[in-house]
């Protein structure tokens, strides 16, 4: 059997992990492509069902990136997705699944170096954890 | 100084050229004649101030880094020779340094004059200054932002390709001479825009100079090239909306439109011509040798209380004096260049744009993406990032932790308890705690000295991560240090507690604990291969393209490769000398499987041998050239041609296409008369000259159902062009678009009723968020040729051009790109008139007017958010906005679908 694969799926801001992310391509920096970016205006704007539709849908995991905080273009988006994120994981633990399925990371748009690490740290940890079996649970 | 391309102009498809050049690393130079960027918008209506297609293209330009703008540059000097252009350019300074202003304002307060754009403003001296004045205004600037004396600079630029992409021009002569300005009650269009759109009520629009109420009012569409333009054409149909406003707030007005376009075009503008004429507006078509304006003002001797003119469109000035310096030759003012390309004579210069034609905005931004791909012939080596070098990997080995600190950072943010903080950083970090005064000043020399002490974990401490972060950890992995093994704590947060400062350093040391070298190789999959389906002018060309760019290219036919067109077989002749092309004839497409960029098609070969193609990209492409025998017309000296075959009377795929032209050409030159007959008569491109000779000589009778209702008779076209003296009638039909209907259903597209064809519909349910599972159309299916849009070879050689480069970009990319962008446009139902502007515009092909309402509808996945649309729109219905929760949802949806 091949290698297993995650399928992360990325939320990033427009602002900061966004152009991270491209700054890394254009910089030529190699990180693994199981990320499927969407594109959002602000880390703030990821609303918690998309996390679980993700999940649901049969994601391995979820990703998001904001800027720093006190950076956050529109001031504190960034600190509303923290706390949003920090809910969701206990909401998941409380149900008996994966919280480490979702990760938020403080990725600027000046940190292509960052956003490389990150992304293959993340895949490299849920090539460790398996396939997420939360998209059968669902069913 | 030596760049890879200079742009002369800054019209939309110079931006896109310079955006396409400057991401594969070319060094772009921009000439900018003006002192602004965006302030001669596109080359759509430009009196519409919300007209932001330019601030867009501007934004990638100013984001990708090796595209440079010079403003105020005019060229003195062009030398073209084998190996490159010489360039000697003027630039003089604006009135107002721009890095230097900060818009305090000061100046406008001793009178310097301020003239606000959508972006920004700019300062300009009154036409009519003293120099003593002038020297007021300057000493007022506290920044000395001010230029009193404006010396020229001379600059030497050699650069591999000149581009000449001069803005349109309005031809403000020809106004003149009609007695705009003399004449009173004679108002250019854009007053009248202005009074209408403006401040005020609408009854305030509707008076004269006087102040008098009117009650009949003139719209007068004047070209000045009497050649039925793309523009000209534009500008008929907002006189035609603007009467309809006018009628919408004054009923009682009469208004007369005189228009000399030698043909209609499209079923939106026959809609509004009905409209406008169910309101009682007239449309007269005048002659342009006929026009007369007197005092009164009065049209043709018929009174009316306002005339008012649109501004025709006339080709760049500056044309005239480029192709003089170059030897290049003219057609109206536009730049002539080579056919089916957008090289002139002179090697290595590129017109495109506004410069090279009268064109639509989605026509322009094509032009960008040809030039930037015949100009790779010529390019030198681009700019490459440097090689990273191989660092030590210190995975394995015991971590050694060290800090960076910055005092500069440390002082403000703690309120002058750096001091402090260096203790606390002490007391974890040991002795391996270096502080700079302005650490980013000498980062490089610090890390090093720490990477001296055996430290190979650094923790950084600076301002923000935004301002410093990237160029510390570059500084750090320069030194010597993969950026991995470096983490930046901002000094923002550590705020004052005692605590918080701690627990900050302690947290950056536990998470270098961790770090790994990131090593993993790119996931390559992508199929770099293109699939194209037909033997089209444009797939030809598309092959090429692709072929010469390195990758290779199976081309899918149905029927065997016969090619009956001279362009056809001059391509052919071209691809039989490339090895990375390989055509497969008599073909039967069983399947398409598959995604952007991992596509898998079956093949069935005449041999009944099955083949799996696989590709990275898809185009659609076909076309049926075929020309009627002329033999069997030979006993007959007057002949009738019908251009399309579908009842419902609309363009038809080949209705504009060289064919039909070059079929009547051939028969006129056997003596024959010939009667056409068409639903509309629509000419459109470079052959509307050539169509308006052969009626203006009399060779060619055109019979019309009476304009402009014209597409309900189609049916008695035989019958009429009969009583004209036909004396056998053909049809000229156009390719059975059925023939293909397997396919179209197979990429998922839609055919519409007139042969071309839309991307899928959308796919989204309204009312609750259910989920569609069907397929969505991410990138990765491209279509080409009289398939997308009427067009005549030249054009399809673009075409297929640009689509190539739009495929190249696919094949280039390791990842697929996500199908929810930044923005997405939509429309707001309640002021859409389904004019089809935007449909035009889009150069996506994400909008369509959907037959059922005539509304022009969006596809989300195909929306790239360029608001090229918003541009469009005479009447603000499009616009942009961000994603919506359905949509996002549909976005994770699909972007998970793909590995099913």
């Amino acid at each position: 059997m091949s290698e297993f694969e995650p399928k992360i799926v990325g939320f990033f801001c427009n602002w900061c992990t966004s152009s991270a992310a491209d700054l890394a391509g254009t910089s030529r920096l190699q990180y693994p492509a199981n990320v499927r970016p969407i594109r959002v205006p602000c880390s703030g704007t990821v609303d918690p069902v998309y996390l679980l539709r993700a999940l649901r849908e049969g994601a391995d995991g979820v990703m998001i990136g904001g800027c720093h905080p006190g950076d956050c273009h529109y001031i504190t988006g960034n600190l509303k997705a923290r706390r949003r994120v920090k809910i969701i994981k206990t909401i998941l633990e409380s149900l008996g699944l994966e919280s480490e399925r979702v990760l938020l990371a403080w990725i600027s748009g000046s940190e292509g170096p960052k956003f490389q690490r990150v992304v293959t740290e993340f895949t490299e940890k849920l090539r460790k954890m398996g396939p997420s079996d939360l998209s059968k649970k669902w069913k | 100084m030596k760049k890879h391309a200079v742009i002369y102009g800054l019209n939309v498809a110079g931006m896109k050229a310079a955006i396409n050049l400057g991401m594969g690393g070319y060094e772009v130079l921009f000439l900018n004649r003006g002192d602004y960027v965006a302030n001669n918008p596109t080359q759509l209506l430009s009196y519409d101030p919300t007209n932001i297609t330019n601030g867009y293209l501007m934004k990638g330009i100013q984001a990708v880094p090796t595209v440079d703008i010079w403003h105020g540059a005019e060229i003195e000097d062009i030398n073209p020779s084998e190996n490159g252009i010489s360039l000697k350019i003027k630039i003089v300074p604006p009135d107002v340094e721009p890095s230097k202003c900060v818009e305090c304002g000061l100046c406008v307060q001793k009178g310097m004059e301020y003239e606000p754009r959508p972006i920004g403003g700019v300062y300009r001296f009154p036409a009519e200054i003293s120099d003593e004045k002038k020297k007021k205004i300057h000493d007022a600037c506290p920044f000395g932002a001010v230029n009193i004396e404006k010396n020229a600079k001379y600059r030497d630029v050699d650069a591999d390709v000149f581009v000449i992409a001069s803005e349109y021009e309005f031809d403000k002569q020809k106004l003149k001479s009609l007695g705009v300005g003399k004449i009173k009650n004679l108002w250019p269009i854009t007053k009248v825009h202005r009074l209408f759109f403006g401040v005020g009520t609408h009854s305030q629009f509707l008076k004269d100079e006087e102040g008098n109420k009117i009650k009949s009012l003139a719209l007068l569409n004047v070209d000045s090239l009497n050649s039925g333009s793309y523009f000209n054409y534009v500008s008929f149909l907002s006189l035609i909306k603007f009467a309809l406003k006018v009628k919408s707030v004054a009923p009682e007005v009469k208004i007369d439109i005189y228009y000399n376009l030698p043909n209609f075009y499209g079923k939106a503008l026959l809609n509004h011509i009905r409209d406008a004429q169910k309101q009682g507006v007239n449309i007269i078509k005048y002659k342009p040798e006929d026009l007369t304006i007197n005092d009164g003002p009065a049209v043709m001797n018929k009174k009316y209380d306002i005339v008012s003119v649109s501004y025709p469109e006339v080709a760049p000035n500056s044309n005239k004096y480029i192709a003089e310096k170059l030897g290049l030759g003219l057609k109206d003012g536009y730049i002539e260049t080579q056919p089916g390309t957008l090289e002139t004579k002179v090697k290595r210069v590129f017109a495109a744009g506004a410069a090279h034609e009268s064109k639509s905005n989605s026509d322009a931004i094509r032009d960008g993406d040809v030039v930037a791909l015949e100009s790779f012939a010529y390019l030198s080596e681009p700019l490459r990032m440097p090689e990273m070098p191989q660092l030590p990997n210190y995975d394995d080995t015991t971590p050694v932790y060290g800090t960076l600190l910055c005092k500069c950072a440390l002082e403000y943010q703690t309120h002058g308890k750096a001091d402090k903080v260096i203790d606390y950083a002490r007391e974890i970090f040991g002795n391996n705690v270096e502080v700079s005064d302005f650490l980013c000043l000498d980062a490089k020399k610090k890390a090093e000295s720490l990477i001296k002490k055996g430290v190979n974990r650094i923790s950084v401490g600076a301002c923000t991560m935004s301002l410093r972060g990237g160029l510390l950890l570059n500084m750090i992995q320069k030194a010597g240090l993969d950026s991995s093994y470096a983490d930046i704590v901002q000094l923002k947060e550590w705020g004052n507690s005692e605590d918080v400062q701690k627990s900050m350093l302690k947290r950056s040391k536990a998470v270098l604990s961790n770090r790994k070298q990131s090593t993993i190789p790119v996931d390559d999959k992508i199929e770099k291969k293109a699939i194209i389906i037909g033997d089209s002018v444009s797939a030809l060309t598309a092959a090429l393209s692709i072929a010469r760019a390195g990758l290779n290219a199976t081309i899918l036919l149905k029927d065997k490769l016969s090619p009956v067109i001279p362009e056809q077989s001059l391509l052919v002749n071209k691809l039989n000398n490339i090895n990375n092309v390989k055509i497969l004839e008599k073909a039967r497409i069983e399947s398409i499987d598959g995604y952007g960029g991992h596509f898998i098609v079956n093949v069935l070969l005449p041999n009944n041998e099955k083949v799996e193609e696989r590709a990275g990209v898809i185009l659609f492409a076909p076309a049926n050239y075929e020309i009627p025998d002329t033999t069997s017309f030979k006993n007959f000296n007057h002949i009738g041609i019908i251009f399309g075959d579908n009842k419902k009377g609309t363009s038809s795929a080949r209705l504009f296409s060289d064919v039909a032209l070059r079929l009547i050409e051939s028969l006129i030159k056997d003596g024959k008369k010939v009667s056409l007959g068409a639903a509309i008569t629509a000419f459109r491109g470079k052959n509307v000259k050539t169509w308006s000779e052969l009626l203006k000589n009399g060779h060619l009778n055109l019979v019309v159902a009476p304009e402009p209702l014209a597409d309900s008779v189609f049916d008695s076209m035989e019958s009429a062009l009969k009583k004209e003296g036909a004396e056998v009638v053909v049809a000229l039909r156009s390719e059975e678009t059925s023939n293909y209907n397997d396919i179209v259903k197979m990429l998922d597209l839609r055919m519409n009723d007139d042969g071309t064809i839309y991307y899928i519909e959308d796919p989204y349910d309204d009312g609750n968020i259910k989920m569609v599972s069907g397929p969505m159309l991410t990138k990765g299916i491209f279509i080409s040729g009289p398939f997308r849009k009427p067009m005549s070879f030249e054009e399809e050689m673009l075409d297929g051009q640009s689509e190539a480069m739009k495929m190249l970009a696919v094949i280039a990319q390791p990842a697929i790109m996500a199908p929810g962008m930044r923005m997405i446009s939509y429309t707001n139902y309640r002021k859409c008139a389904g004019c089809a502007l935007c449909v035009e515009a889009c150069h996506y092909g994400a909008r369509f007017i959907d037959p059922e309402d005539n509304i022009a509808k969006v596809h989300e996945a195909l929306c790239e958010g360029c608001a090229a649309c918003v541009s469009a729109c005479p009447s603000g219905a499009a616009e942009v906005r961000m994603l919506e929760a359905k949509q996002m949802l549909q976005s994770i949806s699909t972007l998970l679908l793909h590995e099913k």
